[in-house]
């Protein structure tokens, strides 16, 4: 597939180079509020299940604490890492134009990408080493040896 | 002139140009409907003996009206003053008066009786007006007649603009009462009459759509009206965030005082590039 064209001649110039923090941040505030409504859709079919299956009446399950906790960070995990494994793009990736790549510019694997998703749902604020990486790489990037690259080529 | 040579000067005047009117109309009839031997080609045309005769005539009538009128004015003007001189005669002139009062007596009676008389003929040529017309009608060969005209030589004469210049349509348009007329139009009557089914069996409804489909570009005008506000609005996200990326970036190596600018390239990496490839 050829490349859009890209009328911002800023846009333009900057294709295939490192993202910043601003665009990487938008990006996961999206991915985060995309991963929350496929939990929230999870625990709304696993009630529509009991409702039909069962004689109790519709009820959306509070998970616990522990569960409230953990089910999101699942979701999270398995979202991010069929993104970036598959495409190296996530749905908040995808919308500002991005890719996660191999800092040798390769494409991403599943399993390295697994580890990424790892590192980023459990520690989310490695991002912020964006901010003063000369090479706009944060933690996980380095431990990864990944980096996030604008990209509107296949981007929606 | 006296009155009785005005009478007579006209009366003349009048049968003189009567006969005249007369005589040119049988000559012209006789050589119109009776004509005679054809002329031999290349002669004169002369003035023939007939033709010579009407005017002729109206000379000679002319001459003796003149003759006539000089005997009738000496006569009357010889009556004239033998009358007034037997009306200063005192036994003569009381009987003239007398016979004169007695003929204006008869005279009012006679113009009375008259009047009624010509009111009598003005109301019968009145009523019988119409039935002669009407039958003049009816025995004109109207198909002939209208055969005959040179209907695009009268047309050329008529202004058409002019005519339709002093025509004041909308005074007219104001006068046609619209509603009356909707009213009066029955458009189920209408629809009742058409044949629906008919008229779809002979268009061939097949070729048609065929056509309009793939003049229409249904992909093309989604792509276009939903692509273009969406990616509007994106690429607008995009460009405001690269924008802040550069004043994050500019602003945090000014204060950690970096003198080179962020190393952003990639060089293995090519946009574009199918995600399968290596």
């Amino acid at each position: 597939m050829s490349a859009p064209a890209i009328r911002n001649d800023r846009a333009r110039a900057l294709q295939g180079t490192r993202a910043g923090f601003a665009s990487r941040a938008i990006a996961n505030g999206i991915d985060w509020v995309s991963a929350m409504v496929i939990y929230g859709s999870g625990l709304v079919a696993y009630a529509l299940a009991v409702y039909f299956v069962t004689d109790h009446p519709f009820h959306v399950p509070d998970p616990g604490l522990t569960f409230a906790v953990s089910l999101p960070w699942i979701v999270i995990v398995l979202y991010l890492t069929a993104g970036w494994g598959v495409t190296g793009q996530t749905i908040g990736k995808s919308v500002m134009g991005l890719r996660v790549i191999r800092a040798s510019g390769e494409t991403m694997r599943p399993r390295r990408a697994f580890v990424r998703a790892l590192i980023c749902a459990t520690f989310p604020w490695v991002l912020l080493w964006v901010i003063v990486s000369r090479r706009n790489s944060g933690v996980h990037d380095g431990i990864c040896r990944t980096t996030v690259v604008h990209d509107w080529s296949r981007a929606t | 002139m006296g009155t009785v040579t005005s009478f007579a000067r006209r009366v003349t005047d009048l049968g003189l140009g009567a006969a005249s009117v007369v005589a040119g109309a049988t000559i012209d009839a006789v050589e119109r409907f009776v004509p005679g031997e054809a002329r031999p080609p290349g002669s004169a045309p002369s003035p023939s003996l007939l033709r010579l005769m009407p005017g002729a005539l109206l000379g000679a009538g002319i001459a003796a009206q003149r003759r006539v009128l000089e005997v009738t004015a000496v006569t009357e003007r010889t009556a004239a003053q033998l009358g007034g001189l037997a009306a200063r005669t005192p036994l003569v002139g009381a009987t003239l008066r007398s016979a004169e009062d007695y003929l204006s007596v008869w005279s009012a009676r006679g113009a009375t009786t008259q009047a009624r008389n010509r009111a009598l003929v003005g109301e019968f040529v009145r009523r019988l007006s119409p039935e002669l017309a009407s039958a003049i009608v009816t025995q004109l060969p109207i198909e002939s007649i209208v055969d005959n005209i040179d209907i695009d030589a009268l047309l050329d004469q008529v202004d058409i603009d002019r005519i339709i210049g002093r025509v004041d349509v909308d005074k007219i348009v104001g006068r046609v009462d619209v509603d009356h007329i909707v009213g009066r139009v029955s458009i189920d009557g209408i629809m009742d009459r058409v044949d629906i089914d008919r008229i779809m069996d002979q268009i061939d409804i097949g070729p048609l759509a065929q056509e309009v489909i793939a003049e229409v570009d249904i992909g093309e005008i989604v792509r276009e009206s939903t692509g273009t506000i969406g990616s509007g609005v994106v690429d607008g996200l995009r460009v405001t965030a690269m924008t802040i990326d550069d004043a994050v970036s500019w602003t945090v190596d000014k204060i950690l005082f970096r003198k080179r600018g962020r190393a952003t390239d990639v060089p293995g990496y090519e946009v574009g590039r199918d995600e399968t490839g290596q």
